[in-house]
């Protein structure tokens, strides 16, 4: 039951993206006249919209549009399973999932179990969250990464036959040690950069000013399920070694290369997603007063090193979700090499900031600057991090990317976002599309989050999110070409309150747009985002097409309750082949098992 | 970072389950205290607003035929949509004068491996995450039931209870013809024309070991076993009698040739028992060398009258079991570890009018409130079980206002999303038992997963009396009463009633309401609770005249079918110590009592 409805779930996500996205690309194979200019294709896309789901039988279901053509030519697509999680690969021993110690020792708990990132059968829990296709050396590999305190890395290769059906190469699935950089934490989302490396993120970092007390426990029992990594030895943990970017890349020899990068700053990752110039990096940042970051590296496709920025919104609007204008405020450069052994020496954040609590009028006392960020209000002084006597650049350097979002607080940037989520770049138009989940909290008027804040952002609550279009362009001072000047909102989600007996009663945003936006998928060169939901404001999740010429949102997937899919990502040409994958966390059905898979392959060069 | 459990609950093991209704005039707007943003003291104004209407026409809800807008699938809108949080966690924790009154321990403190819900925060401060649970939905415990049950006479209500409807006067399950004939459609959750979920099937009918037998004597698989009751709302002093039945699956009662075996069974039952509690435990003196287990580990198979607990499967150290659940448990084919139950396994409890016996001894009535049911349905690991409970703690932290759904409907039951579905029956106006609706069952769920006290889904049977008590505890309460039952230990040696009382003002209950209660406590106080600690008959047993009143007014919530709006039977309401609305965060002024 579970894969025909993760089946199901894609063909319809990849149809949507299919039908939203099909222009052409421009294949190597392509044989058509080099002379003439590629010719925008027209690409007819049409499918029916998918009715609210209202019978309890429509709500338990997957439902798919299924009617449709592109270019007026109907394709064949399948669903394929590439992997599940405890998938075990009999020659090299390796079952998908399972999650090592610091000396890359498979983990035990008591009862004998080994520890593999997996919730309850009834789909409770967290596990598979993201997946990305590299090729590299002639050769396909798969890197995955897993949701869990304990968070592991699998690479696996893949086979692809003449028909473009992708499967498992046995003898391939190899662990990703993360050993050289302290282990792997909640692995969120991630993209396969434009230089075929697979980037993640390391989600929910823990507090700085946890300390382990003499029962081996720092009493949050949250960070405290890494002392299993440490061999049981919380002694051996701290709170700074999570909350980065990690990369993969596949070396000449076909070896899994692993880095951390301390470089782009540690915070609640989301996603951060690489621009066309292999420089330029945008970071979500997910949960309650966050901010948003830019990363510029020194060197393309090297993201070791280079200058951190935080967004600052300058109000302009404050309709609907609201619009500005955005300045970035330069938190400095550093490198990995440069930060890494402050990491290393385990910091406690009291020896990075005094913080003391702010007056009853939400003021700090001389010395002190009020922030706001996902802790709350706060003042903030910056210590001696480097204990040589004096507070300078140095210090700040550290501080920054230690905690980079109290830093940016204290350099003035806006933390008041809330659940920023996925992120999708538009190279044709120029567009960068952000989703924030909710716009709440920090970012109303003068809510209790943004007491001794800036408040930059002064809109009104919108419980059911909002997808944001960010102009990209040159900024000769930044020194990237892919810099977002001005936000603005793009597709909301709408309030609503069915009175009961309504055929939507149960559902508090409008079933006619989004709630909780969360993945979102623009296929290069097409007028169409794909907008997935994570929300309990629409008793089915939903995922949408948003047509951005016609600013039209069409239904064309519902999910049963509790159903879900992570991560989905668009491989467009893998020899000549297209693939959508994605992960799905919580099938309905009898096991908790995550599995990636795609639907495809594609020929889009054939498209007519 | 806070550790925020979804649930706050306190005691509800006994409380049971709610309902789905829509009464026609929601007397608090479930959506607009969700969605309100303006809100908190808009809803609270609401609330008491609704209240005071309330008493002000008491009618009201003996007119509403709340019935009608039920149903057994997750309808579209519930009344009380955070149902899954009972009415103790609104208790105020302090009164007027700033004593404080902790009740909270019962249900939350320290977890126990591989129970990850760590909830000491919660006896800290009120963790209504969510905007929406901050309002206290359960209306049936501010009011008052006293002129609706001066209106029944003690003749009338003891008549009532006295009649069984369970059985019918040949002594049939009436309930299980009810549901196999499908007397109401709309139980048909799944409309394939047939009952698929648990058909109640015990005859409550034991045999001096405890295990139910049918008329024509053989073994139905249950067995009653006694077990120092919840303290809070559970205590019959508070409303209600109840027992409890465990079996376990047809493998564990099966010797090598394939028959049942009662020896077999009850020493599966007592490994069960050992690995729930992690303690060695006597049994009735056995032959090792029959079952070809060392139960005792002394090295050598002889008679034995020990299990002994040593479990490590790292250091590759196992218990075993007896029997074909030997054979199976070698094969792979079923689990074991410790605080956790073989798949299969399943719970009867029910919820009786208070009675007595003609020596005025306590006794459950033939009447049930309810039957609850849970079967265990799937095996998850130490690692699976802590991967769920991390993953609650990081959506809380993500989606704060987000309320746990579930999965299932009434007539299979809900899944708690941790292994188990639970399922439950109640009485219809007539008294007849039906199933309980949707959100009834809902009301279930909060107790019995997602907090601290619990053993793998479960209450009683890791507070089964066992060594040095009657029997060994395998007995029903209709066979032995709490007259001369010892009190429950904390692990600190302290007792646990005494505990209680000492922590909640000398109140056996969490509204502190029962004020007869609170005499016996002092009464028992005057001798530093020393005849509590070798008779707990002595807190639980309520007066005759309390006893008959609480039945009374439970009879009129039956009336009104009004479950959903709090199903504990208070005999005057606790509106001076229950939060209309408390706002999360709102720290309760308690020390933290360790259980």
């Amino acid at each position: 039951m579970k894969s025909n409805l993760f089946k199901m779930s894609l063909l319809a996500t990849t149809v949507a993206v299919a039908l939203a996205g099909c222009s052409v690309d421009l294949d190597l194979s392509d044989d058509e006249d080099d002379k003439e200019q590629p010719q925008q294709q027209t690409v007819t896309l049409e499918f029916a919209e998918l009715a609210v789901p209202l019978t309890d039988a429509a709500q338990k279901a997957v439902r798919a549009s299924t009617e449709v053509t592109i270019n007026g030519e109907l394709q064949s697509i399948n669903y394929h399973t590439l992997m599940e999680t405890y998938y075990k690969d009999e020659i090299t021993g390796e079952q998908f999932g399972i999650s090592k110690d610091y000396q890359d020792e498979v983990i035990k708990f008591e009862d004998g179990s080994p520890y593999t990132c997996t919730g309850a059968d009834e789909a409770v829990g967290s596990g598979l969250d993201h997946n990305s296709i590299l090729q590299r050396n002639g050769k396909i590999y798969m890197v995955s990464q897993f949701e869990c305190n304990i968070g592991s890395l699998y690479v696996q290769q893949l086979q692809q036959d003449q028909m473009g059906k992708l499967s498992p190469v046995a003898g391939t699935l190899e662990f990703i040690s993360q050993k050289e950089e302290f282990g792997g934490w909640i692995h969120c989302a991630g993209q396969t950069t434009p230089w075929q490396s697979h980037l993640g993120s390391e989600e929910y970092e823990p507090s700085g000013d946890l300390t382990v007390g003499t029962d081996n426990s720092t009493g949050d029992g949250y960070f405290d399920a890494v002392a299993p990594y440490w061999g049981g030895d919380m002694n051996m943990a701290n709170p700074y070694y999570y909350g980065w970017t990690p990369e993969v890349h596949i070396n000449d020899d076909g070896e899994a290369v692993y880095s951390k990068h301390y470089s782009m700053g540690r915070f609640a990752h989301e996603l951060a997603y690489v621009m066309p110039d292999n420089k330029t990096v945008y970071l979500s940042d997910d949960g309650t007063n966050g901010g948003f970051f830019m990363f510029i590296a020194d060197e393309a496709t090297d993201l070791s090193a280079g200058t951190l920025y935080a967004v600052k919104w300058n109000q302009t609007s404050a309709e609907g979700a609201g619009a500005a204008d955005l300045t970035w405020v330069n938190l400095g450069h550093a490198s990995n090499a440069d930060i890494r052994p402050y990491v290393a020496a385990k910091p406690h954040l009291s020896e990075i900031f005094e913080i003391q609590q702010a007056d009853e009028n939400n003021a700090c006392s001389e010395g002190f600057t009020a922030i706001n960020t996902s802790a709350g209000l706060e003042c903030v002084k910056l210590l001696d991090i480097t204990k040589d006597g004096k507070v300078d650049a140095m210090d700040e350097m550290v501080a920054s990317r230690l905690e980079t979002r109290r830093f940016a607080g204290y350099k003035g940037a806006t933390t008041e976002f809330r659940k920023e989520e996925g992120i999708s770049y538009n190279a044709k138009d120029g567009k960068l599309y952000l989703a924030m989940s909710e716009v709440a909290r920090g970012m109303e008027d003068n809510s209790s989050n943004d007491a001794g804040s800036n408040n930059d952002i002064r809109v009104s609550k919108n419980a059911c999110g909002a997808v944001y279009e960010l102009a990209v362009g040159e900024d000769s001072n930044i020194g990237s070409s892919y810099v977002a000047k001005n936000i603005s909102s793009l597709v909301e989600g709408i309030p609503a309150s069915y009175e009961e007996g309504s055929d939507y009663a149960g559902n508090s945003c409008d079933v006619t747009s989004i709630a909780s936006p969360d993945n979102v998928t623009y296929l290069a060169d097409s007028n169409s985002l794909i907008i997935g939901e994570d929300t309990s404001a629409h008793i089915n999740n939903m995922i949408w097409n948003y047509d951005l010429d016609k600013g039209t949102l069409t239904r064309i997937f519902t999910t049963p309750v509790d159903a879900e899919t992570t991560s989905p990502f668009w491989h467009k040409d893998i020899n000549g082949f297209g693939y959508l994958t994605a992960v799905t966390q919580h099938p309905f059905g009898d096991s908790s098992k995550s599995e990636v898979g795609y639907v495809g392959p594609f020929k889009f060069n054939s498209a007519k | 970072m806070k550790h925020l459990i979804f649930s706050c609950v306190v005691l509800f093991l006994l409380a049971a389950c709610q309902s789905e209704e829509k009464p026609t005039e929601q007397p608090i707007s479930a959506k607009s205290a969700t969605e309100n943003t303006t809100s908190n003291q808009s809803a609270d104004t609401k609330t008491r607003a609704a209240n005071q209407s309330e008493k002000n026409n008491e009618n009201i809800a003996a007119q509403t035929d709340f019935l009608k807008n039920q149903t057994y699938t997750r309808d579209d809108v519930l009344y009380n949509e955070s149902a899954y949080i009972p009415a103790q966690c609104y208790v105020k924790t302090q009164d007027e004068l700033g004593k404080t009154y902790n009740t909270c321990f019962a249900c939350h403190g320290q977890a126990i491996r591989p129970n990850h819900f760590n909830d000491v925060d919660l006896q800290l401060e009120y963790g209504f995450t969510a905007e929406y649970t901050q309002t206290n939905r359960w209306k049936n415990l501010f009011r008052d039931f006293s002129t609706k049950t001066a209106q029944i006479s003690a003749q009338e209500i003891k008549q009532y209870i006295k009649q069984s409807n369970y059985f019918d006067e040949n002594g049939n399950i009436m309930v299980k013809q009810r549901l196999t004939e499908l007397a109401d459609k709309a139980w048909d959750a799944n409309q394939n024309g047939q009952w698929d979920g648990f058909i109640p099937d015990a005859y409550f009918n034991f045999d001096n070991q405890g295990f139910d037998r049918t008329p024509d004597n053989t073994y139905t698989g249950w067995r009653a076993f006694a077990y120092a009751p919840l303290p809070g709302s559970f205590l019959p002093t508070n409303g209600q009698t109840g027992d409890v039945l465990i079996r376990l699956p047809k493998v564990f009662r099966l010797n090598d040739k394939g028959e049942f075996d009662a020896q077999v069974y009850k020493i599966n039952l007592a490994v069960v028992e050992a690995m729930i509690k992690e303690q060695d435990l006597k049994i009735e003196t056995v032959d090792e060398q029959l079952y070809q287990v060392d139960l005792d580990k002394n090295g050598q198979l002889t008679q034995t009258d020990t299990i002994k607990y040593q479990w490590a499967p790292n250091q590759n150290i196992f218990m075993s079991y007896v029997g074909q659940a030997k054979t199976a448990f070698n094969r792979g084919e079923i689990k074991m570890a410790a605080r956790l139950y073989p798949v299969g396994t399943e719970f009867l409890h029910t919820l009786r009018y208070i009675d007595y016996t003609q020596n005025s001894g306590l006794q459950l009535a033939n009447r049930m409130k309810e039957i609850r049911y849970s079967q265990k349905s799937n095996w998850n690991n130490y690692g699976q079980l802590q991967n769920a409970g991390l993953g609650e703690i990081k959506e809380k932290h993500d989606f704060p206002d987000r309320l746990r759904q579930f999965r299932g409907d009434a007539e299979q039951g809900l899944q708690t999303g941790l292994g188990w579905k639970m399922q439950g029956f109640i009485e219809d106006k007539q008294g007849d038992l039906r199933p309980q609706t949707y959100e009834e069952t809902v009301f279930c769920m909060g107790c019995h997963s997602g907090i601290s006290a619990v053993t793998d889904n479960a209450f009683a049977y890791s507070r089964k009396y066992n060594d040095n008590q009657f029997n060994l505890g395998w007995y029903h309460w209709s066979q032995k009463d709490f007259v001369g039952t010892i009190e429950r230990k904390l692990s600190n040696g302290d007792n646990e009633y005494t505990t209680y009382l000492k922590h909640n003002g000398g109140f056996a209950d969490e509204y502190r309401v029962n004020d007869e209660s609170k005499t016996v406590s002092e009464k028992l106080a005057q001798t530093n609770y020393n005849d509590l600690h070798n008779n707990i008959d002595l807190l639980l047993k309520p007066s005759q005249q309390r006893a008959s009143q609480l039945n009374k007014t439970y009879k009129t919530i039956v009336e009104e079918q009004s479950y959903i709006w709090g199903r504990t039977p208070l005999l005057k309401p606790a509106t001076n110590n229950m939060h209309e609305f408390i706002k999360n965060g709102t720290p309760t002024g308690l020390e933290v009592v360790l259980r």
